[in-house]
């Protein structure tokens, strides 16, 4: 069974998530241990294009709805290409390795705003899960 | 100045491709063919789509072929599809590719996470696209 679900309506941003975990899983099946965890909910908002997805993330599933869903654990919020940089940043730890130039750029835009990241303090070790599916490395 | 979409077009944008060296380096590990499928608008005189092949490695377009047809096409690694007028914003960089993906403008099939690591490359071959010198088919008189 596909543990990636991208329900209609969630086209764009939603298939770009969905269809880099799902990349992602096929070609390291172990990353489906990220997804054993009880399951959490995600935001993410692409903020210069008006689109955003919630993702119900746990239980084996990666699921992608076509709208944010209430009362998130994580809410993420940065433009698009800040997104895609998300999936292209080396991790040390689950977290952007601030040893790199692209490591240092994410937290460069976190500090500045361009990047906003709500409930990484409460729920590290879900954002750390959720950058190790999204990462393209 | 070679009208797109067509054959002509096709082998400008090739030879530009073969010859930029910001590609060559942005795409050293690249490996994988491409079709880019420029969906039928006929109003705007594209009366059908055109699949394009190309064949990319390693930082160098290997092969290419203009209106290679579906069964063709979807074989490649990677196919990228839009309506003909998407593509124009594209090569007019009116319409930035990776929000056009994110947004559902432009649909991409393919390995996501090859793309990702890629994105420098993918860039470059928009940037190259917007450098061929470029009649459109519906503005022609």
């Amino acid at each position: 069974m596909d543990p990636v679900v991208i329900e209609p309506g969630a086209e764009g941003l939603g298939e770009m998530l969905g269809g880099l975990v799902r990349g992602n899983l096929e070609r390291a099946p172990q990353r489906l241990e990220l997804l054993r965890a009880p399951v959490s909910r995600v935001n993410v908002r692409a903020a210069d294009m008006n689109a955003s997805v919630g993702i119900l993330m746990g239980a084996g599933r990666f699921h992608v709805h076509p709208s944010v869903l209430p009362n998130p654990d994580l809410d993420i919020r940065a433009d698009a290409q800040t997104l895609l940089a998300l999936a292209a940043v080396p991790l040390r730890l689950g977290m952007p390795d601030v040893a790199t130039v692209e490591g240092r750029a994410i937290v460069a835009k976190l500090a500045r705003g361009d990047l906003r990241v709500r409930g990484m303090v409460g729920r590290l070790p879900l954002l750390t899960r959720l950058n190790r599916l999204l990462s393209a490395l | 100045m070679p009208l797109f979409p067509s054959d002509e077009w096709l082998k400008d944008y090739v030879e530009r491709i073969n010859s930029s060296k910001e590609y060559e380096e942005a795409a050293a590990t690249w490996e994988g063919d491409l079709c880019y499928v420029f969906e039928a608008e006929p109003d705007k005189s594209v009366p059908k789509d055109v699949w394009t092949w190309v064949d990319l490695w390693h930082g160098k377009c290997r092969d290419a072929r203009y209106d290679v047809g579906e069964e063709e096409g979807t074989k490649a690694k990677f196919i990228i599809r839009a309506p003909y007028s998407r593509w124009k914003q594209v090569i007019r960089k009116e319409l930035d590719p990776v929000k056009g993906m994110m947004q559902g403008k432009l649909k991409l099939k393919g390995d996501l996470p090859t793309i990702v690591r890629n994105v420098k490359a993918a860039n470059e071959l928009v940037n190259i696209a917007a450098s061929v010198p470029t009649d459109f088919v519906d503005e022609q008189r």
